[in-house]
């Protein structure tokens, strides 16, 4: 095999596996995440791996949010949202506390229309390039 | 940082809930003014921006407006033909969000044949307003002649609106992207208030009065562009409005809430929950003034 030739195959596979790994990062993708009955809201991106990137929403009261978040890394998330309600206080995110496991997508009961913030910080930098989110709902 | 906590002051601000709290919070507005000693509070694009994310989509209210009225009218609608009679660029985009809603009650009702007209007044307003191109019309048109394609159609469509809004902001035209949200928005709640007028739903009526959080953001918007003579005339023509939302408070009691994984999904129940104040007098105030603001904005 020719070193032309050779380098050729392996832009090839590095550009299936970056397309893959950055396909990750598209909405189009990550409202797969979000379950049957849920409708489409909004995405949210993270400006700039490294740093926390906060964003704003109205809740309603008796509606049911769902939040996905992918990153580069695959499946498995490397970013922790946390919702914060109008007063700042913490009232749910994806890392579960107990298990210290980082969950994918969390579901959230809404009985408090308001303004919540989403809060995203990289937990595991080196294995996320790029982040995106997305928030649906349901009646 | 500092965009958050300007975003943070704002939002802290306009989300008040008791009268009282009102006070101190317009207080604490005044005082951020005077400690910044700025002739004019003028906010930022990146805090606009972030306040267009902040605000509802329309189709939450749609979805309520569908579960508590099976009927579906259409002269509750703005007429698609209308849409010819908008030449400036300040009613396109008002427009726009408009018939956006529109579009999005058609198709929860699955009237595909309405939904035809609208998605050309969509296409045709986009196209003067150079957003055009975020639009696949033809794929929008094969989805909402299929009742079964509605959900690929309303994330299509709240995708194209995602990626005006981006565009708009990178070319520094945020104030139509203030206009298509206010036009949607007004649409929605003056469906909500037809709605509400005909079945005396309470939690139709809760939702209206609870629009005081979406609003108070809308016009806290609008008034930051209101250099520009029409949206000053539009902050003016909202004032009534703006007096009758003050008159609504909302209050909230906290409790616990349960958390439990299911299908791989960690789920939340809060128990923490939210009263709206308000009366049937606000509430036929609000539809009132929203039938005026409408009508000037639809003419």
């Amino acid at each position: 095999m020719n070193k032309k030739y050779s380098f050729f195959i392996l832009m090839v596979g590095f550009s299936m596996v970056s397309w893959k790994t950055l396909a990750q990062c598209q909405p189009d993708a990550c409202i797969q995440k979000i379950s049957d009955g849920y409708t489409f809201l909004k995405t949210y991106k993270m400006e700039q791996i490294g740093a926390e990137t906060e964003y704003s929403y109205v809740f309603s009261r008796d509606t049911n949010y769902m939040i996905a978040v992918c990153s580069s890394s695959g499946p498995d998330a490397t970013v922790k949202v946390t919702l914060y309600d109008a007063s700042r206080k913490e009232i749910a995110s994806n890392l579960d506390k107990k298990s210290n496991k980082l969950y994918s997508v969390i579901a959230y009961q809404c009985k408090a229309t308001g303004i919540y913030y989403l809060k995203y910080t990289p937990v595991n930098q080196d294995k996320t390039d790029c982040c995106v989110s997305v928030l649906g709902f349901k009646k | 940082m500092k965009k958050i906590l300007f975003v943070g002051i704002f939002c802290a601000v306009i989300s008040s809930c008791g009268s009282e709290k009102e006070a101190s919070n317009e207080e604490l507005l005044l005082d951020i003014a005077d400690s910044i000693a700025m002739p004019h509070t003028k906010i930022g694009d990146e805090v606009i921006g972030d306040l267009i994310k902040a605000i509802p989509s329309p189709l939450e209210i749609s979805f309520l407006i569908k579960e508590t009225n099976k009927h579906y009218d259409v002269s509750l609608l703005n007429e698609a033909s209308n849409q010819s009679n908008y030449t400036s660029n300040f009613s396109k985009a008002l427009n726009l969000g408009v018939y956006g809603t529109d579009l999005g009650y058609i198709s929860l009702y699955n009237h595909t044949a309405d939904a035809i007209s609208y998605i050309t007044a969509l296409r045709d307003l986009s196209d003067q307003l150079g957003i055009g191109q975020f639009y696949n019309f033809e794929q929008i048109k094969r989805l909402a002649l299929n009742a079964n394609n509605i959900d690929s159609l309303l994330y299509l469509t709240t995708r194209n609106f995602e990626d005006i809004n981006n565009y708009l902001y990178e070319k520094k035209r945020s104030e139509q992207s203030v206009l298509i949200l206010t036009g949607g928005w007004l649409e929605a709640l003056h469906l909500s208030c037809k709605i509400a007028g005909k079945t005396n739903n309470k939690a139709l009526m809760d939702r209206i009065a609870e629009q005081k959080v979406t609003f108070e953001q809308i016009y806290l918007m609008l008034d930051n562009y209101s250099h520009d003579p029409k949206i000053n005339a539009l902050v003016d023509r909202l004032g009534p409005l703006k007096n009758v939302f003050g008159q609504i408070s909302i209050t909230y009691e906290v409790k616990e809430q349960k958390v439990k994984e299911v299908n791989g999904v960690l789920s939340f129940e809060s128990e923490s929950e939210s009263t709206v104040h308000y009366t049937e007098d606000h509430i036929y105030e609000i539809t009132k003034n929203v039938e005026n603001i409408r009508n000037s904005i639809i003419k």
